[in-house]
């Protein structure tokens, strides 16, 4: 597969092409969706050099073991995410991350660097993705943005959250099920 | 069938933590069961799926925006080299039986019997490998090779792909050039055995820890060498070797 073949190829094509060892074409797939890992994953770890090797762990499984991704299952970018987001938060769950993380977060307010509504203006599907979690009570977006960005167990969010465990299941259930939905209808998700 | 499939408040409860499953927001013992029930639930499946989709509309809302940094790539293509020569190393090990009976010996690898000599100096080889620059080496490799006496051979893959050269000088002075060593992780190093010894009991030792770029390195061998190995090492080298050698070279 040429670079211009690789550029027009959809996901699906690029990961048939990975599991023929087409390095180019995980290179194409790195190029597209590299960032947004990277993103999230220093995001969780509130450390850039840990999210570059989420991301390098990432990117090499999916070399070695191209197999794991199965495009009727969803979007190689939900699939990217989904492995970056567990292997962060397992990191971040090991003690010693947890130790220093929770130093990190005596210094700060756990809402300084949870705005939503800044970032979604920085990026393409901002306003699309804004709108849908205004949709959202404010506990379900609490719940869910400490649980997903934060790396919490839903147990020590509804500590934070003083609510009860059962309260916040059902609220991050209940949201992430709202905010697809509308997604669907603005035509950013399928 | 399982329990959660027998009981339908057990399957409301396990449906109740998929939003938490998706977010990776779980405990481990939660997580088992919830693992368990997907096994056997399609349309729990199906929604954590979908949840998953939604949660990298999410994960598009970054603290800030980054790009994909190109020395990112360097290192992600840095681990697939060395994990294609890791398949290389399997290769030979599945083709030992074609290589010369001395190189086999170095291909085992696994039977290493270090010198206590060799376990104090390899972090000088490491260190006198890199005293000079590669230019310099590549020029000194080169005017070895065309000394009386000198021997000189091709490390090759199992494959028969040739990823680096050795001459060996009569005073036990070698150079090598890894030309088609691909880069590595800096976490690792590429690492030289010589095997010694005859073939019914031969003695492999540590050659050289080479970096994980070693364009053109030297090294000291000591006694009749009979052939050289290359394995993949984690950086700062190894005294005893459990790897396979990715490429390897009988010495005549």
């Amino acid at each position: 597969m040429s670079e211009a073949q690789r550029r027009a190829a959809d996901d699906a094509t690029l990961a048939r092409a990975v599991a023929e060892h087409d390095e180019g074409a995980l290179n194409e797939l790195y190029r597209r969706h590299a960032g947004p890992c990277l993103g999230l994953a220093r995001r969780v770890l509130g450390d850039r050099t840990l999210g570059e090797e989420v991301v390098q762990e990432v990117f090499v499984r999916t070399w070695r073991d191209p197999g794991r991704f199965d495009p009727t299952r969803g979007s190689m970018r939900s699939f990217l995410l989904a492995q970056v987001h567990g292997r962060s938060v397992d990191l971040l769950r090991a003690e010693s991350a947890r130790r220093a993380r929770e130093e990190r977060e005596a210094l700060r307010s756990p809402h300084v660097d949870i705005d939503l509504e800044r970032e979604v203006m920085q990026l393409t599907e901002a306003d699309a993705v804004r709108r849908a979690l205004e949709t959202l009570s404010e506990g379900e977006r609490a719940a869910i943005e400490l649980a997903y960005f934060g790396g919490h167990t839903y147990r020590e969010v509804a500590v934070m959250l003083e609510q009860p465990e059962g309260t916040v299941k059902s609220r991050i259930r209940a949201g992430l099920l709202r905010l697809r939905a509308e997604l669907i209808e603005q035509g950013v998700s399928e | 069938m399982s329990d959660a499939r027998r009981d339908p408040g057990a399957t409301e409860e396990l449906d109740s933590l998929l939003g938490a499953y998706a977010l990776d927001a779980l405990d481990p013992d939660d997580r088992v069961r919830v693992d368990a029930y997907l096994e056997h639930d399609a349309a729990a499946r199906a929604e954590v799926d979908d949840m998953h989709e939604t949660a990298a509309s999410l994960a598009m809302l970054p603290a800030e925006t980054m790009d994909a940094p190109p020395e990112l790539w360097d290192r992600i293509a840095g681990a697939i080299a060395a994990e294609r020569a890791a398949t290389a190393a399997l290769e030979l090990g599945r083709d030992v039986g074609e290589l010369d009976e001395l190189a086999a010996a170095a291909a085992a690898a696994i039977v290493v019997v270090v010198l206590a000599a060799q376990v104090s100096s390899l972090h000088g080889q490491l260190n006198r490998a890199h005293q000079l620059g590669p230019a310099a080496m590549a020029a000194a490799f080169d005017r070895a090779a065309k000394t009386d006496g000198a021997r000189e051979t091709g490390l090759t893959t199992g494959s028969g792909a040739t990823l680096a050269r050795v001459v060996l000088l009569p005073d036990g002075t070698g150079y090598l050039r890894g030309d088609h060593l691909a880069p590595l992780p800096s976490d690792r190093t590429y690492q030289l055995w010589a095997v010694t010894g005859d073939a019914k009991k031969p003695v492999t030792v540590s050659a050289g820890v080479l970096g994980p770029d070693p364009q053109a390195v030297s090294f000291r061998a000591s006694g009749p060498v009979r052939a050289f190995a290359v394995t993949i090492e984690h950086a700062g080298g190894v005294v005893q070797s459990a790897n396979q050698p990715i490429a390897s070279a009988a010495l005549t």
